[in-house]
């Protein structure tokens, strides 16, 4: 009896431990938020294919804290805005830049609206990663693109630097030059990465 | 499978010797990162020579700081005496009116809580003596080609001014630069006063600064520019078309005559380093950013490259905190821009620094997710904790991408992980090579023609080949580097470096102050080879110079 009183707190403990790892592996709703965490999770970059100009970096955190990703196979889903309104190494001579014809400062804006079929990355040795379209509309220097981006999703599972549990999007597409403003023909390569976390991070 | 007892037992037995043996092999054979590269740079595929290694000093405190090659093979050394006696055996022509000095002090060296530092002897540590001490005073030694014979020693006025930087033009022609006192005035020559600097600079190592030329045998002054103003340890240079870059309260450009042709504040104000590119006159300014985030890494470089007129041009590495310290990217060692220069050509040269291996100094300027090509001594950190690595970096002006380069560290000998190692001295050789100095804890990559015969530890000097991929020298260098040469570091560079063709082959002179022997990882005097002065001479310090033949 006073054995069994012994370990209840200890069987408790286990099973929460079993229970938060359970959750962590199975959790497909994230948010996608500017409440949490403090820190930088969002950056947009631009470059030019051919590697002649420089690239342009910015980044940001989402624009509100209203933003979810469904990592739901039956029924994937995503809606958020990335507002990337720092651009790194803004000051000096912008012209060597793939943007810097554009009038400065820039701000960069990626709006998601839809998520296509979820998929499972072919022989990847990471289990957790999945694919998937996500589609919506980049504004730049006052033009609104909509883009198509393929995207990976890795889920991290709360080790390491990054102490939270977490799903990185790593996405990418490209864009007429022209439609950014650009005099130059071409494309421009876009790439966007975020980190979005499980409903109750905020809370651990 | 299951054995009988029996058998089991008799199998431990016979299994047991060659175990032990086994593991007594792996524990004493057990070789590191260490012994790898030792191995791998004991005959170094392009090798330079030691031409000479020896003191220069008497029986005052003296160190070397700059100098240059002279058209007739004479190789002019330029220093600091503290006094209160400059014999170095030739009698010296002194320039300008002397003032009353007394024997510098020695000033104990303490810890954090303020108590005594003590070397493993048990004796008391000092404070290096500096660059700005006010008895620092310039002299000239020309030498001959071997450094075997003095040909004349020159001495500024006690106290009139120091010497921080030295260089010496296609005619032989001598400059000098330093803190100055009003003593400066009478040197002799044209003396002008400049008009102070447009705007303070907030820099505290001195108040005053010269730049002086005199004949090429260095018994008279030609001209003397002094200007009022705050300064960091005055440096010069001269550009291909003969002018010289004078960096002290500000940054000027004077020609041969000593006519200013033009001068602008400082790019960016106080702190960082900067340096001027010979050939176009585009200035970069290195340093460090902290980013307050609560997220790693705190310290980022910065590298600014200004217009000749001051105006930023582009603005490298800088990235910001949260961009590097992104999950993506998690570069999130503190890196910082530690000393900058160019080479002839006008490519920028600099050392870094980083308190571990995820740094952006390994990404290319403008392009945080591309890594630069600066792998060259295959030097890498994995398996390193927290500590103080160096990076050499060349990047080509054109477009600012790198051209060569290499991380720097020791690494430990028990166990296969880096160790600390620090540069405070970078410069171009006259054959594109690139030499550096600095400070390492034990484990230092040594080459096979090292000359410190001790430890590998403590103060070296190293050679690099012009894209840093091969080490064409590196030597602990025991009792140098003993006092502070120049601000053109963050680690206050204690070598001066200068690099020139010397009967049309290239050389490089290291020149430092130093003790009478180490007290660091050995108890070794200041490497000889076929020195002048082979004996420590008296004093805090002697001058000290290396002398490498680069020829390939």
């Amino acid at each position: 009896m006073i054995l069994a009183m012994k370990i209840r707190p200890l069987f408790a403990l286990l099973l929460a431990f079993a229970c938060a790892a359970h959750a962590q592996d199975s959790a497909t709703d994230f948010r996608v938020t500017s409440a949490f965490p403090k820190y930088v999770t969002a950056d947009l970059e631009f470059r030019d294919p051919s590697g002649v100009k420089w690239p342009n970096f910015f980044y940001g955190k989402p624009a509100n804290e209203t933003g979810q990703i469904a990592l739901d196979p039956a029924k994937p889903a995503a809606a958020f805005t990335l507002l990337c309104d720092k651009m790194a190494q803004d000051k000096g001579d912008q012209s060597r830049k793939v943007l810097g014809e554009l009038p400065q400062p820039l701000t960069a804006t990626l709006t998601i609206t839809a998520m296509g079929a979820l998929e499972p990355v072919a022989k990847s040795k990471d289990k957790t990663t999945h694919t998937a379209e996500l589609a919506g509309t980049l504004e730049i220097a006052g033009r609104k693109i909509p883009v198509k981006a393929p995207t990976n999703f890795r889920r991290h599972d709360g080790k390491g630097d990054e102490k939270q549990a977490a799903l990185m999007l790593y996405g990418q597409f490209s864009v007429r030059a022209a439609d950014l403003g650009l005099k130059a023909p071409g494309e421009v390569a876009v790439r966007f990465a975020l980190t979005a976390y499980p409903q109750d991070a905020s809370r651990k | 499978m299951h054995l009988p007892i029996y058998k089991a037992q008799a199998s431990w037995k016979a299994v047991f010797p060659l175990a032990l043996a086994l593991a007594i092999s792996c524990a004493t054979s057990a070789e590191t990162r260490f012994h790898e590269f030792t191995k791998n740079n004991a005959a170094p595929a392009e090798p330079v020579r030691v031409l000479s290694a020896g003191l220069l000093g008497g029986t005052g405190t003296e160190w070397l700081a700059g100098g240059g090659f002279q058209p007739d093979g004479t190789i002019v050394l330029a220093g600091v005496a503290l006094g209160p006696v400059l014999d170095l055996g030739v009698k010296e022509t002194v320039l300008g009116r002397d003032a009353a000095l007394t024997a510098p002090e020695l000033v104990a060296k303490k810890d954090k809580k303020g108590n005594p530092e003590m070397d493993k002897e048990g004796k008391p540590k000092f404070e290096p003596f500096g660059w700005n001490h006010e008895n620092a005073t310039g002299f000239i030694a020309r030498m001959s080609a071997d450094l075997k014979t003095i040909k004349s020693v020159t001495r500024l006025a006690w106290k009139s001014g120091g010497v921080t930087g030295a260089a010496v033009d296609a005619a032989g022609n001598i400059y000098l630069c330093g803190p100055a006192t009003d003593g400066i005035a009478t040197l002799g020559g044209d003396v002008q006063a400049l008009p102070a600097a447009a705007e303070d600079s907030k820099r505290s190592g001195c108040a005053h600064t010269y730049l002086a030329r005199l004949t090429p045998d260095a018994a008279k002054v030609i001209w003397v520019r002094h200007v009022q103003g705050t300064s960091d340890a005055p440096a010069l240079s001269l550009d291909a078309a003969g002018r010289l870059h004078f960096s002290g309260p500000d940054f000027r450009v004077l020609d041969a005559n000593g006519k200013q042709l033009s001068a602008i504040p400082i790019p960016g104000g106080a702190g960082g380093f900067a340096a001027v590119n010979p050939v176009d006159g585009t200035i970069a300014r290195g340093g460090e950013h902290h980013w307050p985030t609560g997220r790693e890494p705190w310290r980022c470089p910065t590298l600014n490259i200004h217009k000749p007129d001051g105006s930023l041009l582009y603005q490298l590495y800088d990235w910001g905190g949260p961009l590097v310290g992104l999950n993506n990217l998690r570069l999130v060692s503190d890196t910082a821009i530690r000393g900058v220069t160019y080479d002839a050509q006008g490519n920028l040269l600099f050392h870094a620094w980083s308190d571990g291996g995820n740094s952006v100094a390994l990404r290319e300027p403008n392009d945080i997710r591309a890594s630069a090509k600066m792998n060259g001594l295959g030097f890498s950190a994995w398996g390193a904790g927290v500590l103080s690595l160096a990076y050499v970096v060349k990047v080509d002006t054109k477009n600012y991408r790198v051209i060569g380069g290499t991380p720097w560290m020791a690494y430990q000998q028990e166990q296969n992980k880096p160790n600390s190692a620090r540069i405070s001295t970078l410069a171009s050789a006259a054959d594109g090579s690139v030499c550096f100095a600095g400070a390492s804890t034990h484990g230092l990559i040594q080459t096979g023609n090292a000359i410190g015969g001790g430890e590998p530890g403590g103060e070296f000097v190293a050679v690099l080949n012009g894209d840093c991929s091969a080490l064409r020298f590196c030597s602990a260098m025991p009792a140098c580097g003993q006092t502070i040469v120049d601000d053109s570091s963050q680690d206050r560079a204690r070598w001066g470096i200068v690099s020139g063709k010397l009967h049309g082959n290239p050389v490089a002179l290291f020149l430092c102050g130093a003790g009478e022997k180490n007290t660091n990882y050995d108890q070794n005097p200041p490497p000889a080879v076929d020195a002048r002065q082979p004996k420590f001479g008296g004093g805090a310090t002697d001058g000290y110079a290396l002398l490498l033949d680069l020829s390939k």
